[in-house]
């Protein structure tokens, strides 16, 4: 390089410095152009190369990626109580263990209202950031509906949802019998939909990568815009939800009874054999291990290294998803009737017999206790010592988990097709 | 018809119902074989022999060994194959290349595939070589198969599984020679959604068009149906008959028509057989389980049979007072891309004019239009007439007030006002809503169906669509609510008015979108309005039903055709133009 180019007196009568300055000055004024009011479009063709249309206006990706992922202002100010999250989904969080940062009713409970689909409700209600309750059903329809119960709006698949939904900043993610992930506007407005090659049974779950992580033949991942980034097969259909490990693994399990942990790009980093079916979804402790349930009855415990320490073996099929309190006392139903509590060295601290089949996961509130449907039509709810606060009748089978909501609502959808709400 | 030998193949028990000479492998029995053209091998025997020997024949043509589970090694002579992957299902030992020792053709299968292979003994060894594959689908299990000779130049290959609706069958017909060639695989699909009629398959062996060579038929009993696919045995090779299924399906639907005045019930009956044949038989049919070669249904094109068994059942549907059931029969015409005879048609008309209404419909005139007019309810009191000079209408006082252009919302909208269904045109590409801004000229296209194949495109048009044709029902925050006769489809749009995935047809299971902002339904999308010629039928999706068919006494007597239609939001009250009139419907 020429050493004039360090010299102060070569700034000053360089030509080849004044065309840089210049070329410098284009460049920044360039990329100024991120902050200015976007230009008006209906589709990508419309747009510069390097941008997307992004609701009628020509956007940077990575722009349109940030504001997806972060939740709308929330129009009361009264509402929500607590600070908004970014992304509510099944069992609260991407570690799934079921805890919330909201107190539900610590005695008996009445009926607030019921909204009455066409079938089993099975999957859990999601409660937006403006307390907007989301929910479908396996009658094909996802229903918005207000605080109030009432129907906000209504979004037909034509074919069975059994997953929870996952609100993500402003979209609306859930995957349908349909072979297919749906996003949605918070106003119910279809955003992208992604077709996958089998049907969908469980939830989507939203990584700290920003990437939403879902299963049907194999685990998908796909960001906020509906772009697939890799899919790992395999040799049958999943059925459990993906929890996203601290260490950014994304775990699932499938019903050859694999416990499979993939790395952000999609290899994989470790397969521990469970010895059944894994139909529900893993939960991570704060410690970063790994709790997944098996048909064969067994509440299985896996380090962040794939590695068994032990295994809690209950009466029956273990189908729901483990729940981590804080004090990491894992809590399961079992078909055998009975919800487990095991403390986090896999010894029995307490168990609750209720009158039939736990398919539901429980959830934690901010006090401890603990809310769990049965097929005996009763919604339990259990104090951390597992004394039965109360129990409230349903009259049908609770197989959808509990959402817990700022106001402490319970909602839980039944069987005869209600999605219910307990204050 | 002059028959060789035949011989039936039924599934469980197989039989053998008639026959010819003691051909193929029994020595001589076929003397005087024709020689074909193209050195063809397979086009069986001369079926000038007298018929005396056929039991005798069919009862000594061979069928192969069945295997139980898990086993990988077949005898073939004197030597053994072992398959290198799956296990074996059936096999027969003959004569392939005319050479000893004897071969075979092996089956075999393993959970995703299912293999037709010929074994050749070579010393103690045993050559494989595959003839044919496919796969099968997951929820399909537990394969059986069965290998049977059926002529001196043919064999027969089945093999069934079990699924999750029904059992899947394919037929493999193979030449029997030196290199063994599929002919024909026919696979049987389990029951669907649209078609769960039970479907037999047999196959037999005999001279269709008495040219003196066996020809293969193919014996499908769909429900109570017969329908013979025939191949004819041809120089080049097989050629099949494609005057079937059409000339069975005419059979029928013309004894359906004819029976009607006389016995509506039996005909009805008849004309159902007939619809239910074609669908589980023509690809156009969208849902066809009987396929050749690996692809889905016969191609049947244009089926006059079907649109008149639909008509037949179309009339008794309306006779019985079904009458969402007899629009979705006028689909087929529509589906069949058939221009109805006169004579069909006026068989539907007088139905519908001599429909039994469920209610008492009334209706007064509101205004006059001499133009196409849009229609619509502001409540359930003011009506909107978009036409030349925009206007409301108050109904109970009947007070007019001109509208301005800013006051005009068109009644089919996006949940954020922003776009609106302009209209539904026909164009060579199908049927399209064009969706532009509310203030604006722009506009986009958004297909709601693509033109049928059946239908092939001579010239371009690009037309309003009419009334009863497709129409947008209106605009629910998932997408457009779309309706042709009983058919609801939601065809998803996004934000920006532009397609957004798959359209959805719903069945009446199927919860309805919501809210829906349009004229012809109302917002929660209980109650709808479809608009006939001879009158309205009102649909309550929710409660399901047969529909309520609508017709003032006097219909016939205001001139002029159905043009525009709404629905008050309580759905109690139909607005619409026929001809330049503007009535009020209640009930």
């Amino acid at each position: 390089m020429d050493p004039r180019w360090y010299s102060p007196g070569a700034l000053r009568y360089s030509p080849q410095l004044l065309l840089a300055l210049l070329v410098l000055l284009m460049v920044a004024a360039c990329s100024g152009a991120r902050s200015r009011p976007s230009t008006p479009c209906m589709s990508d063709s419309e747009c510069r190369a390097d941008r997307i249309c992004h609701e009628g206006k020509c956007r940077f990706v990575e722009e349109v990626l940030a504001e997806l992922a972060m939740p709308p202002v929330a129009p009361d100010r009264t509402e929500p109580r607590v600070a908004p999250r970014s992304a509510n989904g099944f069992m609260g969080d991407a570690a799934h263990t079921g805890r919330s940062e909201n107190r539900g009713p610590p005695s008996n409970p009445s009926p607030a209202w019921t909204y009455q689909t066409g079938a089993r409700v099975f999957a859990s209600p999601i409660v937006g950031n403006d307390g907007t309750v989301y929910v479908g059903s396996l009658d094909g329809q996802f229903v918005a509906l207000n605080p109030d119960g009432s129907l906000k709006w209504r979004y037909s698949a034509g074919q069975k949802i059994y997953p929870s939904a996952l609100v993500a900043g402003s979209s609306i993610i859930f995957g349908t019998h349909q072979q297919e992930l749906v996003s949605l506007s918070l106003r119910g407005q279809p955003r992208w939909k992604l077709p996958l090659q089998d049907v969908v049974d469980a939830s989507a779950t939203l990584g700290p990568d920003g990437r939403v992580y879902v299963v049907a033949n194999g685990a998908y991942a796909v960001d906020l815009l509906g772009r697939l980034h890799w899919h790992k097969p395999t040799a049958d259909h999943v059925r459990s939800a993906p929890v996203i490990h601290p260490s950014g693994l994304v775990v699932i399990g499938t019903i050859e009874g694999s416990l499979m942990a993939l790395r952000p790009d999609g290899s994989l980093a470790w397969s521990v054999q469970l010895r059944g079916a894994i139909e529900g979804a893993a939960s991570v402790d704060d410690d970063g291990r790994i709790y997944a349930g098996t048909v064969r009855g067994e509440v299985v415990q896996v380090d962040p290294e794939g590695k068994i320490l032990w295994r809690f073996k209950t009466g029956d099929e273990v189908r729901a998803t483990p729940a981590i309190a804080r004090d990491g006392t894992v809590v399961v139903g079992s078909y055998d009737g009975n919800v487990y509590a095991i403390d986090p060295s896999g010894d029995l601290r307490w168990k609750v017999a209720t009158g039939g089949r736990v398919r539901a996961s429980a959830r934690i509130d901010a006090d401890g206790r603990i809310y769990v449907g049965s097929q005996d039509n009763f919604l339990y709810c259990i104090d951390p010592s597992g004394s039965v606060l109360w129990r409230y009748n349903v009259g049908q089978d609770v197989d959808s988990t509990v959402e817990i909501g700022s106001d402490g609502t319970l909602y839980f959808g039944s069987d005869d097709g209600g999605v219910h709400a307990l204050r | 018809m002059k028959l060789c030998r035949s011989q039936r193949w039924a599934a469980v028990p197989l039989m053998f119902v008639s026959g010819g000479l003691l051909i193929g492998g029994l020595a001589g029995a076929c003397s005087g074989r024709k020689q074909v053209p193209f050195g063809l091998q397979d086009a069986g025997q001369d079926s000038s022999a007298p018929a005396a020997d056929l039991g005798e024949e069919a009862a000594a043509l061979p069928v192969g060994e069945t295997f139980g589970p898990d086993q990988v090694e077949v005898r073939v002579a004197d030597s053994t194959l072992v398959l290198q992957t799956g296990y074996a299902l059936s096999a027969l030992q003959l004569d392939l290349d005319g050479a000893e020792p004897i071969d075979a053709l092996v089956v075999s299968a393993d959970p995703h595939e299912v293999r037709l292979q010929a074994a050749y003994p070579r010393g103690l060894d045993v050559s494989a070589r595959l003839i044919d594959s496919f796969l099968v689908p997951a929820h399909c299990v537990e394969p059986t198969a069965e290998v049977r000779q059926i002529s001196s130049s043919l064999a027969g290959v089945r093999v069934e599984h079990s699924c999750e609706t029904g059992k899947r069958t394919n037929l493999w017909l193979v030449t029997i020679e030196a290199q063994p060639r599929v002919r024909e695989r026919i696979t049987v699909l389990p029951p669907n959604g649209q078609s769960s009629a039970a479907i037999e398959i047999e196959l037999a062996v005999e001279d269709r068009d008495t040219d003196g060579y066996d020809d293969v038929v193919a014996n499908l009993r769909i429900g109570d149906t017969d329908i013979p696919l025939a191949w004819l045995n041809r120089p080049g090779g097989f050629a099949r008959d494609v005057s079937q299924p059409e000339a069975s399906l005419k059979g029928l639907a013309d004894g359906a028509w004819e029976s009607f005045s006389s016995n509506p019930g039996s005909a009805n009956d008849r004309a159902l057989e007939v619809l239910g044949a074609f669908v589980a038989l023509c690809r156009e049919s969208g849902a066809a389980r009987v396929g050749l070669m690996g692809t889905q249904g016969l191609q049947c094109q244009q089926s006059p049979a079907t649109a008149r068994a639909a008509t037949v059942a179309m009339a008794a549907a309306i006779r019985q007072g079904k009458f969402v059931r007899a629009l979705e029969l006028q689909r087929w015409w529509q589906n069949s891309a058939i221009q109805p005879s006169p004579e069909e048609r006026s068989l539907v008309q007088a139905a519908w004019r001599k429909a039994k209404a469920n209610a008492v419909a009334t209706w007064r005139l509101v205004d006059n239009e001499s133009g196409w007019a849009s229609l619509y309810f502001q409540d359930d009191d003011s009506l909107v007439i978009d036409g030349r000079a925009p206007r409301q209408v108050q109904l109970s006082t009947g007070v007019k007030t001109r509208l301005s252009e800013a006051e005009i919302a068109p009644a089919i909208r996006d949940p954020s006002g922003r776009f609106a269904v302009r209209a539904v045109r026909a164009t060579c590409a199908g049927f399209e809503a064009e969706i532009g801004p509310i203030r604006g000229k722009q506009s986009h296209r958004v297909p709601i169906e693509k033109r049928s194949a059946n239908a092939p495109c001579k010239t371009p048009i690009d037309r309003p669509a009419t009334a009863f044709e497709w129409a947008v029902l209106g605009w629910a925050p998932q997408g457009l609510v779309a309706a042709s006769g009983d058919l609801l489809r939601v065809v998803p749009v996004n934000e920006l008015g532009k397609p957004a995935g798959r359209p959805i047809d719903l069945d009446t299971t199927s919860p309805l979108p919501a809210p829906i902002h349009g004229a012809r339904i109302t917002a929660d999308g209980a109650r709808y309005v479809i608009p006939h010629a001879e009158g309205v039928v009102v649909r309550d999706w929710r409660e399901g039903g047969s529909g309520l068919w609508l017709r003032p006494g006097d219909w016939d007597a205001v001139q002029g055709e159905l043009r525009s239609i709404a629905i008050s939001p309580n759905g109690r009250k139909i607005a619409l133009q026929k001809g330049s009139e503007i009535r009020l419907l209640s009930w």
